[in-house]
């Protein structure tokens, strides 16, 4: 499944439910919850926190408890607002093509 | 040489030029090989397979790179300047030797004189003097290429695309 223009939204997505975390637990967390659908370039990850930090919706540090350095991410309040837009409009696009593909799309997927 | 290892020296080719954003993407990128090598051991499977697993889990270096360069936001300039550079570097050594080549075509092409005669022989100073200045514009250009090399390999300026940068691998 391409993830391009969504993967932004799944991160702050993953960072809200598990709280902070390092990268390799942010992509099993997808991974497992998208049931191996979202089986993304693993390695994309890292320049899309990178990003997300330089626009200030996460925030991260280098953990030096664990024996190899981690460096862990997390929701910033600015993260948590752009989360929630973007989730107001996925639901708008998603009653949108619901709408447009049928009541037997709606009861298939909820 | 374990594949992560060699996975990682290509990661660190592509990243050059991209300074402490490099330096973190490949450190995290060497835990996150590590963790899923040893939970695919964990699973079951043998030490090469893990790594070989988790190598093609992660992405192709060139597409991990591009993905840094594009989120620090600087990547196309970067990647301009630098193949302006290359290209002000190859020009010159290209043009030095092409006049080179001319003065010694030229020269050996018509007899030598002591003076500059209006058929066109080249008096000693003359030739001396192009010489001079063919050598010269050699120089420049390699001088060019020489700091290009330098700064893509130490400094976070040019971008380091394969097939454009100056540089052995491996």
């Amino acid at each position: 499944m391409n993830l391009r223009g969504h993967l932004d939204l799944l991160l702050l997505a993953a960072l809200r439910d598990g709280g902070p975390a390092h990268g390799y637990a942010i992509i099993a967390s997808l991974r497992e919850r998208s049931l191996g659908a979202f089986d993304l370039p693993e390695g994309t990850v890292y320049p899309a926190l990178q990003r997300l930090e330089r626009d200030g919706l996460v925030g991260s540090e280098w953990d030096a408890s664990a024996a190899r350095r981690r460096r862990v991410y997390w929701l910033t309040p600015a993260g948590a607002s752009v989360l929630a837009a973007k989730r107001q409009d996925w639901r708008d696009f998603a009653r949108g093509m619901r709408a447009v593909l049928g009541p037997g799309v709606a009861e298939e997927f909820g | 040489m374990s594949e992560i290892e060699w996975y990682l020296d290509a990661l660190f080719d592509q990243l050059a030029g991209t300074g402490a954003a490099g330096r973190r993407a490949l450190i995290e990128a060497e835990g996150h090989l590590r963790d899923a090598a040893a939970d695919a051991i964990a699973r079951g499977l043998p030490d090469d397979q893990a790594e070989h697993e988790a190598v093609s889990r992660f992405g192709p270096p060139v597409l991990v790179a591009r993905r840094l360069r594009s989120a620090q936001g600087t990547g196309r300039f970067n990647r301009a300047f630098s193949v302006a550079w290359l290209l002000a570097g190859v020009a010159g050594c290209g043009l030095g030797v092409a006049y080179l080549v001319e003065v010694w075509w030229h020269n050996w092409q018509t007899p030598a004189c002591t003076v500059a005669l209006s058929y066109g022989c080249y008096t000693t100073g003359m030739l001396v003097t192009r010489v001079a200045t063919a050598t010269t514009i050699v120089a420049a250009g390699a001088a060019l290429l020489f700091g290009r090399w330098l700064t893509v390999r130490y400094v976070t300026v040019a971008s380091s695309r394969r097939g454009f940068a100056l540089r052995s691998r491996r």
